[in-house]
């Protein structure tokens, strides 16, 4: 019955319904793309493309903000997926922190952490950035990626583990 | 060692403070599009507002319906038996559970008298089985059903991709995690449900008078070729 009425909802006026979850969730999504893909400009083409593609399929979501954070968190996965095989076969430079990282960031712990959180394998930093920015507890996270709470726990073990490890290990250089 | 959580909330924050209305590049969905804004009137926008405000209304009016306290006071109608899992509703798709699948790495011997399920008895104790760990704990009676408490459980990892296994992981831990679970008897059916998410059990007998001993911390292998030394306990809030 709800799921009904909000596809109906939706249908009578997409543009209306898409345009206020753009309005409330669109600088949100876009900080939390930031840390899945590094640079402003993607993350805000990868949100854009998330509510474009809400607008044409019409959608549906219960729950809009845990619609959106999986659609993120997947194109996402798929654009850093692109930009490995677009590195195999084009030399380029590191992507290093953005330029607003370095005016904001001036604690060099922070950027490190930063940096090494780039460096960890795709679903761990997935796991990394939903628990400590949006701070959902495991069940969720693990729903929200489609994976078993253990899977999660284990992730996030691994990656507070290379964190820990990047820091120390730049400290004692 | 050290504490690395702080540093990376902090440092996560602090980027994410970089983008703000002012500094996105687009900040408006149609600039995409190749094709202007389409301003719906004000009163196209005022009657989605109401249909939502009536969805949620009449959502909130069934959820109430369906959390109703059971009839005939004191003994709630699903304490005392054991419940099987039927089917799990609420997490992206509709998970049937007849039988309950057996991951790999179990013994199926062992995994076929050991459907998904939740048994409650008349001690306070609940204690079950989500298809790859067994838990325990106490319940306590609210008014819409029960609150689960010092739930324990063994530690098996599962890494491996059945949807069934996978949500009916979710919604146990959900439902330990809860401290108010509706819950619905209907003749031999149980339903309980946690927000959106709603579980259908079959009464399969009476509840063990006794329960099994619960270890808190039981880690007994892995399924799947995972590899989990995580907390036993149902996952929590942050």
């Amino acid at each position: 019955m709800h799921a009904l009425r909000t596809i109906q909802a939706v249908k009578h006026a997409p543009d209306t319904a898409v345009a206020r979850l753009f309005d409330t969730h669109y600088v949100a999504l876009v900080r939390l793309a930031l840390h899945l893909v590094d640079d402003q400009g993607s993350a805000e083409d990868l949100v854009q493309d998330v509510f474009l593609a809400m607008q044409r399929r019409g959608e549906p979501p219960d729950d809009p903000r845990r619609y959106l954070q999986r659609a993120v968190v997947n194109r996402a996965r798929s654009m850093l997926r692109r930009r490995r095989v677009a590195r195999a076969f084009v030399p380029q430079r590191e992507v290093h922190a953005a330029a607003a990282d370095e005016q904001t960031l001036r604690d060099d712990r922070r950027r490190i952490v930063l940096a090494a959180l780039r460096k960890l394998p795709t679903r761990q930093r997935e796991v990394a950035v939903l628990r400590f920015y949006e701070d959902l507890d495991n069940t969720t996270i693990a729903e929200l990626l489609g994976i078993s709470p253990s899977a999660v726990s284990t992730a996030l073990s691994r990656a507070l583990a290379a964190l820990t490890t990047s820091i120390e290990g730049t400290r004692n250089d | 060692m050290t504490d690395i959580e702080p540093i990376l909330r902090a440092a996560l924050d602090d980027r994410a403070r970089t983008v703000t209305s002012e500094t996105l590049l687009r900040p408006h969905l149609d600039s995409r599009r190749g094709r202007s804004a389409r301003w719906l009137p004000a009163a196209a926008t005022a009657a989605v507002v109401v249909t939502i405000a009536v969805v949620v209304a009449l959502f909130a009016q069934s959820d109430r319906t369906a959390r109703q306290p059971p009839a005939g006071g004191g003994n709630p109608g699903f304490v005392g038996y054991t419940w099987t899992v039927a089917n799990v509703r609420g997490l992206g798709h509709v998970v049937n559970v007849t039988p309950t699948p057996v991951p790999t790495g179990i013994d199926p011997g062992f995994a076929q008298s050991r459907d998904a399920s939740i048994a409650f008895d008349n001690a306070g104790n609940l204690y079950g089985w989500d298809s790859v760990n067994g838990f325990s704990g106490t319940y306590k009676l609210t008014n819409d059903g029960f609150g689960a408490r010092k739930v324990a459980s063994t530690a098996v990892g599962y890494a491996g991709t059945d949807q069934t296994i996978i949500t009916l992981q979710l919604a146990f831990a959900r439902i330990l995690a809860g401290s108010d679970v509706g819950a619905a008897v209907d003749g031999q059916t149980l339903t309980l449900s946690s927000g959106p998410l709603n579980i259908t059990f079959h009464r399969a007998g009476a509840a063990p008078s006794r329960t099994p001993t619960p270890s808190a911390t039981v880690d007994v292998g892995s399924t799947d070729s995972a590899v989990y030394s995580g907390a036993a306990s149902a996952p929590s809030g942050p």
